[in-house]
């Protein structure tokens, strides 16, 4: 078979182009995706990286919002491809050195009853906050998300009255200043904060993140685990997209996207082979691979290119630590005072008030590995078994650090990983009361250089690719020209984390995308 | 006020209830053989579900990327794959349509000697009897005249048999004495590999070679009824082939397969029991506690303890058959200790200088100098301690294969045969690792000088127990899946009396290495597996499937 022709050629096998390539494969178009790596599912990644038989999810580690998205109903990936998952039902928890703790739960009086503990104001706030914005949410946000961008009649919706205003005035302002507005207490701002840059991705002071607090405090939040660990979630895409005719070819890298006439008709990929795509090429890497390594400048406006240029990545990266462990974490003293604890997906740790966040800002943006850690620990076996052999536990830390470190150059980073991962442990250990050496069986650190290296539209380490900040989203995510997945080439389309939601709701981009080359293609 | 209502210690919360999924057929594990028959029958149009245990299907099709420096990646398990492409599941099952893509390295094999010699196979036969004639013209002769007297018994007996549900001895003596081929076959088939070596080539380093390559085949040097696949071997060729993207990618596509002739599969989620109402497998019961209930047949992919022992339960068994399952023998010598070798340059051998051409080679062999050696090391493994001197088979994908390691850059492996019982205890191999994988990497360094500590960037290794701890159809980290040995062979294979993949439990079968003709990536089990069922069920086969008694009848 000549496999050198085909309707839709979709470059990176993560959650976006699986999505848009199943869309495509129902309406009867014949579609490829090209896989740089081995192993497709982007950041949907489990690996055997510490010993064998622990399954340790090395970027994603859980996923959310499944009940409000179009897209898992509409590709029938749950009943249709056994996707599975389990939910904790304390979403995560702030350890206190003084062995207190606050939670933020599944269930709003329980987060309440928590908050309560702390300050009786801040729970009546937190309610009244989620009372007021949980429907918005529901009616306004997610169709948002679920949507292009430039869609004027959900921004027409989104401030029709006078709640949907004040939300999208606190969605604008920065998520500091929304949590300063509505808490008094320090430990409850803290709770808060310590979401925002891992996992949400965003500054304490970048405008626009407000929306992170509003959707963290009113929104239907149900944060899952995939059973077996996040790789399976690309398992179930990846079969979906097959089952509906896709074909994928891993280790095929992409190395121009050729135009002809203005229009984007096909790649070649980096062994000399040229495909041909009768219809779309859809990148869903980053824009700069896209624009200025794949297409290059003399098909571009020179005005455009410098913007792709532009683009701000993250401000950090992730370091990980990953344990094979012969018991699950515990967090003994912590969890006497307040069982929630052993119940939490997300531990945290480290900063005890809203300055310790900010001088873990401070440090990161000085190229510092920070003293002001926030630790995220998540210890999936206790919920989820299958994550590792019988009787035995898989845990990993994550924690916001800059790319580069002041002074070194980021393969440095290979040297010195293990010296961090050690101290990074002390520090662990002062809360979990079991991470003696006896439980550890095997630790393994994984750093921003890693990361840059294996996702390469991660550049610099860049986990979301393009900045999450006000003047990156929305209908200017990554760039206006871009905004809304059509690109300055015509049959060209840019999907991924860099686009529109940012990856709010699973595979946003792509099913946003499908409804505009549908459109295009008048399919 | 703020009372919490719902959240009490210790309740299992939002436990999906145990769901109840109902197929045609279920098979358990997605190794290379469950998916193949998987595919197959799916292609009947029965609906098929494949429960994998682990979160990546492909069982021994296994790769992971470096842990320290991305975009290396290493090949865990099977990277040797022979001719896949004239297979007639590949052909049948149309893989060539998910695009997979082999490369085919010739010399396929180069055996280094300290000296800077080497024996070295070739696609051209010719060239690798000139290396042979080296040492030993006698030998070269020898290997000439196998070659040839053995190229008809390989097409007419040795193939199709290797692709067929196995007949049993008695039936089938008297039809091969029919024929010059059968009456070949017959002449070697009582002897042991090593002896056939040994009678049929003089110079030590041959012997090594020959029997070595047997053995990395998952041979046993001393086993009866096996000795005919040294010649068989020999004519067939040894021409390994690496697939690209990595081994994994034809676990990947034979998923993608499976996708797309609609069969379902699960991963990360094991059987805990297959379920047996009056004598017959009606249900898998999952480790999450689903239920997937087969109206039709379960087919195991997996070994006869655990499918018996483990997952059917003696008490559903009779208690000889029982014994038989318990008793199952694994091989004490096919496991691996590899070392993973991520690198600036690739491994450059000392050989090179004299003879360039062995720089292309697939497989490299060093360390083993004569065949004294090789009967030394199953001994050593036999006797649970480590191999007096290391020699090893190993390769540089990256040199092929440039997707397998970042531009420029090389992946480079080296595997040692090794006992998985070391020191009596197979949990000595956490503490034994480190040093080993030293002594493995000292003696390669002498055949690669290269190999310094500025071009390693990064080093892994993976133990016998690695092996078993990764996939748990690997006992005793055997990845033939069970000793082959003239009791565990052919129409023996896993047990005298049930070779045909069928079992004493109705509607249960086996599909997997455990069954004829054993482990490596054949895909015969589970080809051979799925006419068993298909025929069992009634249903018309729509390829076509070698019934080897008539075509025993039909050379005669």
């Amino acid at each position: 078979m000549v496999d050198d022709q085909w309707d839709v050629i979709l470059i990176g096998a993560g959650q976006n182009n699986f999505a848009l390539g199943t869309y495509l494969g129902m309406a009867g178009l014949k579609t490829v995706i090209c896989e740089s790596r081995l192993e497709n599912g982007g950041r949907l990644a489990s690996e055997e990286i510490t010993r064998p038989g622990y399954w340790h999810n090395t970027l994603a580690y859980f996923q959310n919002n499944r009940a409000v998205s179009p897209v898992w109903q509409e590709l029938d990936w749950d009943n249709g491809h056994h996707a599975e998952f389990v939910s904790p039902p304390v979403i995560s928890s702030l350890l206190l050195p003084d062995g207190q703790s606050i939670s933020h739960h599944q269930f709003l009086e329980d987060t309440l009853s928590f908050v309560a503990k702390f300050s009786r104001k801040d729970a009546i706030r937190w309610c009244e906050t989620h009372v007021k914005f949980r429907q918005i949410i529901r009616d306004r946000l997610i169709p948002y998300y679920y949507n292009q961008p430039g869609n004027q009649e959900i921004a027409a919706k989104m401030a029709e009255d006078d709640a949907g205003k004040e939300f999208k005035r606190l969605w604008q302002m920065t998520p500091k200043q929304v949590v300063d507005e509505l808490f008094e207490n320090d430990a409850v701002k803290t709770l808060v904060l310590s979401q925002m840059t891992i996992p949400r991705g965003v500054g304490m002071d970048y405008p626009g993140g407000g929306i992170e607090v509003l959707k963290m405090i009113a929104g239907d939040e149900k944060p899952e685990l995939a059973r077996g660990g996040s790789h399976s979630i690309a398992q179930v895409l990846q079969r979906a997209y097959v089952h509906n005719g896709g074909q994928i070819r891993a280790v095929h890298h992409v190395e121009k996207i050729l135009v002809e006439e203005g229009r984007a008709a096909g790649v070649r990929l980096r062994d000399g082979r040229e495909w041909q795509a009768r219809l779309a090429v859809v990148s869903s890497t980053d824009p700069y691979s896209t624009f200025v390594e794949m297409v290059g400048d003399e098909y571009l406006p020179r005005i455009f290119i410098d913007r792709v240029k532009d683009i701000q990545p993250d401000e950090f990266s992730y370091f990980q630590v990953h344990l094979a462990l012969k018991a699950p974490v515990r967090y003994a003293l912590h969890e006497a005072n307040d069982p929630a604890v052993g119940q939490a997906m997300n531990v945290n740790m480290g900063p005890e008030k809203p300055d310790d966040l900010d001088e873990m800002w401070k440090e990161i943006r000085a190229g510092e590995f920070p003293r002001h850690v926030c630790l995220h620990a998540i210890c999936p076996t206790a919920f989820d078994p299958l994550q590792a052999p019988r009787a035995k536990h898989a845990a990993s830390l994550f924690m916001p650090v800059p790319f580069q470190l002041k002074g070194k150059k980021p393969e440095d980073w290979v040297k010195l990983k293990n010296g961090f991962m050690d101290g990074v442990l002390n520090i662990w250990r002062r809360y979990a009361t079991n991470l003696t050496d006896e439980n550890i069986e095997m630790k393994v650190a994984m750093e921003p250089f890693y990361i840059a290296g294996r996702w390469p539209n991660m550049r610099r380490g860049s986990v979301w690719v393009a900045r999450k900040v006000a003047s990156q989203m929305g209908e200017l995510r990554p760039i206006e020209e871009l905004a809304n997945y059509r690109t300055p080439i015509e049959g060209l389309y840019q999907v991924g984390v860099a686009t529109h939601p940012a990856d709010a709701v699973i595979a946003g981009s792509g099913h946003n995308c499908w409804r505009i080359i549908k459109q295009d293609l008048g399919l | 006020m703020f009372k919490s209502s719902k959240f009490k210690v210790g309740q299992v919360q939002n436990r999906a209830m145990a769901k109840i999924l109902e197929y045609d057929g279920v098979v358990i594990g997605a190794g290379h053989n469950g998916m193949i028959c998987a595919g197959y029958l799916g292609k009947c149009g029965q609906k098929i579900m494949v429960v994998e245990k682990n979160m990546e299907v492909g069982g021994g099709l296994d790769s992971h990327e470096d842990r320290n420096y991305p975009g290396f990646w290493h090949n865990i398990h099977s990277v040797f794959h022979r001719g896949l492409m004239m297979l007639p599941w590949y052909k049948d099952l149309e893989l060539e349509n998910f695009g997979i893509h082999y490369y085919r390295p010739d010399p396929g094999v180069v055996h280094h000697f300290l000296d800077g010699s080497y024996l070295g196979w070739f696609a051209d036969v010719k060239k690798t009897a000139e290396t042979i004639a080296r040492f030993s013209k006698k030998d070269a002769a020898s290997f000439m005249d196998l070659w040839t007297r053995w190229q008809p018994v390989v097409q007419k007996i040795v193939f199709p048999e290797t692709y067929a549900v196995p007949l049993p001895f008695e039936e089938k003596k008297p039809l091969l004495e029919k024929t010059a081929e059968g009456r070949e076959y017959l002449r070697y088939f009582e002897t042991t590999p090593g002896d056939f070596v040994v009678d049929h080539f003089e110079h030590p380093r041959v012997r090594a070679f020959l029997g070595f390559l047997g053995v990395m085949r998952g041979y046993e040097l001393d086993a009866p009824k096996t000795g005919y696949l040294i010649p068989a071997m020999i004519a067939w060729g040894v021409n390994p082939q690496l697939c690209r993207g990595t081994s994994h990618a034809l676990g990947d596509n034979l998923a993608h397969m499976m996708s797309h002739n609609h069969v379902d599969y699960i991963e990360a989620n094991g059987v805990e029991r297959i379920l047996v109402e009056k004598g017959r497998a009606t249900a898998v019961v999952l480790e999450d506690g689903t239920v997937i209930r087969a109206r039709k047949f379960v087919a195991s992919n997996v070994n006869p303890v655990e499918t018996f022992i483990k997952l059917v339960g003696r008490e559903n068994l009779e208690p000889s058959f029982a014994d038989l399952a318990a008793n199952f023998r694994f091989s004490k010598t096919t496991p691996i200790f590899a070392v993973n070798l991520a690198l600036n340059e690739r491994p450059k051998y000392i050989t090179e200088e004299r003879f360039p051409e062995v720089a292309g080679a697939f497989m490299h062999i060093v360390g083993l100098e004569e065949y004294q050696e090789l009967v030394d090391l199953f001994d050593d493994c036999r006797a649970g301690r480590l191999p007096r001197k290391p020699f090893m088979n190993g390769a540089t994908p990256s040199y092929h294969d440039p997707t397998q390691a970042p531009p420029g850059k090389a992946t480079a492996f080296m595997w040692q045969l090794m006992t998985y019982n070391l020191w009596g205890n197979p949990l000595n191999w956490d503490k034994a690792r480190s040093q080993w994988s030293q002594k493995q990497l000292a003696t390669w360094r002498r055949f690669a000088p290269n190999l310094d500590d500025n071009n390693i960037l990064s080093m892994d290794s993976t133990t016998p127990l690695d092996i078993e701890r990764h996939d748990r159809n690997m006992y005793c980290g055997d990845w033939m899946i069970g000793e082959y040995s003239g009791d565990q062979a052919l129409e023996n294979r896993p047990f005298p009396g049930w070779g045909q993949y069928r079992t004493p439990i109705e509607g249960l079968f086996l599909c997997g290495s455990s069954c004829h003709p054993g482990g490596n990536i054949t895909g015969a089990p589970g080809y051979n597996a799925a006419r068993v069922i298909a025929e069992s069920l009634g249903i018309k086969t729509w390829w076509h499937p070698l019934d080897f008694r008539e075509h025993l009848k039909g050379l005669a």
